[in-house]
């Protein structure tokens, strides 16, 4: 497939991070860095920091390289296509640029530099039961008291918060009020509950009991939720890109394959069908692309993209990448069901795609309530 | 779509053009669905024509202003949101560019300014009773006689040959090797003797389609474009002009506003359509696609521009934006419910030279949104089998691109 619209810079970021996977990230390794506690190799996040990868989404004055959304995005898109399973998006784009807009300006932060340097790995934790895909909706309170904020409430499953060293979290302050908290993962109250998803990434869900937590950012409500629902944007776009890459990949794998199997005494692909099926997959996966590219382009140097778009790519997303899969399979026949073929992993990765940050239905009515109005 | 500066003056200065010179009633018809009279669509051209603006995209020794794609694009799609109708893009975009490439200084002198002043209009000769997505198995016959190739046989789905002045016409002129061989372009005076036109009423209540009857119709040895038995490689070339404009995105906005509009101002289970969750989830998904579709369209401009050769993967833009407004058309009606089921004439054939008050036209826009909604529906299935169908489209993708 083309890649034809790329800039300088995040084409070359683009064919360094596929080389990187090509020569250094098999299905052998990724299983590796899966099975780990964490699903995150600690020799392997290093290399990221290395490669400057960590460092890529954040500013120059705090430690980064400024790179762009679309950078980071080109990047996201090799790293999907080779199925890697550290939690670089969730630890960069979003809890990386949410530190960096919750510290003032220009401050220097030790905290940040350390994650460019991949020293110490952070996560926040967006949603919340009752609320599902609305990072908005909180429970969750933090009171203050003689030892400073303590926080109470729960944080349902998120990527990348398994072995992060420290947390971020949304807390109600007051009437109208909230703010967002910083808290090592090892501090007493605090309890974390690991899950593994069937792509091999890890997430965890965490309980917050009377837990001690130092204030980042606190403000009125429209404040704080403005600030989360941006790096929120910013991630979906990031997970879209991601997601295209796997689709690209899933895609090349089936077209192989159909080209290569013979029943009745030819290929597969011989077969009309066969063809119309695979151009669809084609034409929508260049769509997919196309949309998810210009909605990182929509972030400007603000970083901060568009909301119509970010709903449009994260729709678009879930709805493609489930045709993909669900084609990947069927077009593979018995082989596309079994874990040990190489499709599978591909399968297994777009299927919870169109999940993780909400469901299709979920970005369709946002992109609704933005053209039609809210629900009178 | 860029925002520079230029170019958003360049849409002002579009915007308040059509603001102020696309008649009433031309404006009315098309956003109620009207089929236009050739005389109105003439006076619509002489209109552009008069402000540089029928053949924009030509270039300034024809008449035209050379403009870039971009400022196409912006073109179409302030026209389609103007409610302004959609040019006959078989003479202006297809025709016009073929004769510039491959015709003759005097077929060049004789032909261009008469099209670029909105003088002439011009049809497609192409399909036949038993050659549609095989062109190539087409029979009508141009045998050469002296100065002259007389030509027998008939055309069929011939869009607007009841308005055309001339018809651009591929003839078999030979029979012996590969089908697509023996073809040559022939230009032909609608007017000469021999000829027949019979209008095919459409499902929509539109004459789009007709039939031509060619009897022994004398056609000078000097209006073959090519040498003979070239013409289907000249055939082939006209469809790769202004491919980009095939994703139609301003003919898909103009019915994203219109499915909007209905769903803001009709009811269905006591409250607006336009809150309707099945509304809702159909509009949006459907906007996902526009803007998909914009998105990739904006890759291609992009690459044209900087002057790259496009492959046969621009072909997608064609499957999908063809698609997409027949979707948009669909919802459209789901929004009318009962609105949209009776056939009205005087909403599909109302006057076009209008004299109402503004208040009676606003209260007849409510009306004739509905009135013309199934018109409009089935109007839409034409796109994805006109100019190569969707399954064409598919199989070119799928070799060419896919090299399946």
């Amino acid at each position: 497939m083309s890649t034809i619209d790329s800039n300088d810079n995040a084409q070359m970021l683009a064919d360094s991070a596929r080389k990187y996977v090509e020569r250094g990230y098999s299905e052998v390794q990724r299983a590796i860095s899966s099975q780990h506690p964490d699903g995150c190799h600690p020799g392997r996040w290093q290399e990221f920091a290395d490669l400057g990868w960590l460092a890529l989404p954040l500013a120059e004055s705090c430690g980064g390289l400024g790179g762009s959304l679309s950078d980071a995005c080109a990047l996201a898109e090799e790293l999907g296509r080779g199925l890697v399973v550290e939690p670089l998006t969730t630890s960069t784009v979003l809890a990386g640029w949410l530190l960096q807009e919750s510290t003032s300006k220009g401050e220097p932060s030790d905290l940040l530099s350390q994650l460019a340097d991949g020293s110490i790995r952070i996560a926040f934790a967006p949603w919340e039961a009752q609320s599902r895909y609305d990072a908005t909706d909180l429970q969750t309170r933090a009171e203050s008291g003689p030892h400073g904020w303590l926080l109470q409430g729960a944080k349902s499953l998120a990527l990348g918060i398994a072995g992060a060293d420290m947390l971020i979290v949304a807390a109600l302050t007051g009437p109208g009020r909230r703010g967002l908290f910083l808290l090592a993962s090892d501090t007493n109250g605090l309890e974390i509950t690991p899950r593994v998803l069937y792509d091999g990434r890890h997430a965890a869900s965490l309980r917050l009991n009377s837990t001690p937590a130092k204030l980042l950012i606190e403000g009125i409500d429209e404040d704080i939720n403005t600030l989360v629902t941006r790096a929120l944007d910013r991630t979906i776009i990031a997970h879209c890109a991601e997601t295209v890459g796997a689709m690209v990949k899933a895609f090349e794998i089936t077209r192989d394959h159909v080209g290569t199997r013979k029943q009745f005494g030819k290929a597969i692909a011989s077969n009309q069908t066969i063809q119309h099926r695979l151009v669809d997959l084609y034409v929508e996966i260049e769509e997919t692309r196309a949309l998810v590219r210009a909605a990182a382009a929509s972030a400007g140097s603000t970083g901060v993209p568009s909301p119509h778009m970010t709903a449009a790519a994260a729709a678009c997303m879930a709805q493609v990448s489930r045709h993909v899969w669900e084609e990947a399979i069927q077009l593979h026949g018995a082989i596309g069901m079994t874990e040990e073929y190489v499709i599978g992993a591909y399968v297994q990765r777009l299927a919870l795609a169109g999940s993780i940050y909400g469901h299709i239905h979920h970005h369709l009515e946002r992109l609704a309530a933005q053209s039609l109005g809210e629900i009178s | 779509m860029s925002t520079s500066p230029d170019l958003s003056t360049f849409r002002a200065r579009l915007r308040s053009f059509l603001s102020s010179k696309l008649p009433d009633d031309i404006r009315e018809a098309t956003r109620c669905g009207r089929q236009l009279t050739r005389e109105r669509l003439l006076a619509w051209h002489k209109i552009l024509a008069a402000e540089n603006l029928l053949v924009p995209h030509w270039q300034p020794e024809w008449g035209g202003q050379g403009w870039s794609v971009t400022q196409q694009m912006i073109y179409d799609e302030e026209m389609a949101l103007h409610d302004a109708p959609e040019l006959n893009s078989v003479t202006f975009d297809m025709f016009g560019p073929v004769l510039m490439r491959y015709g003759t200084p005097a077929q060049q002198q004789r032909f261009l300014p008469a099209i670029a002043s909105g003088d002439q209009w011009w049809c497609q000769g192409y399909s036949e009773p038993n050659a549609g997505s095989d062109l190539a198995a087409l029979v009508t016959r141009g045998d050469r006689a002296g100065p002259h190739y007389i030509v027998n046989g008939s055309k069929i789905w011939t869009s607007y040959a009841q308005y055309a002045d001339w018809m651009f016409c591929l003839v078999r002129t030979a029979r012996e090797g590969k089908p697509q061989e023996g073809i040559s372009f022939l230009l032909i005076d609608m007017k000469t003797p021999g000829i027949t036109v019979r209008p095919i009423v459409g499902i929509h209540g539109w004459v789009v389609f007709n039939e031509v009857f060619f009897d022994n119709v004398q056609v000078p040895a000097d209006l073959i474009i090519g040498e003979e038995n070239t013409g289907w490689s000249i055939a082939k070339s006209l469809l790769e002009f202004e491919r980009l404009k095939l994703a139609r995105i301003g003919e898909n906005k103009r019915r994203r506003a219109r499915a909007r509009e209905a769903a803001m101002t009709r009811s269905e289970g006591g409250r607006r359509v336009a809150d309707q969750p099945w509304f809702r989830e159909r509009f949006a998904e459907l906007e996902m696609r526009l803007m998909a579709l914009e998105a990739n369209a904006g890759r291609f401009i992009a690459r044209q521009q900087a002057g790259e050769q496009l492959g046969a993967e621009v072909s997608m833009l064609k499957m999908r934006g063809s698609r997409l407004i027949q979707l948009w058309e669909e919802l459209t009606v789901d929004a009318l419910g009962p609105e949209a089921l009776p056939l009205d004439p005087t909403w599909l054939y109302a006057p076009q030279e209008s004299s109402d008050g503004h208040a009676a036209k606003q209260a007849s826009q409510h009306d004739a949104l509905a009135g013309t909604a199934s018109s409009r529906r089935f109007l839409a299935r034409g796109y994805t089998i006109a100019g190569g169908s969707s399954e064409i489209q598919h199989n070119i993708l799928a070799k060419q691109v896919l090299g399946l």
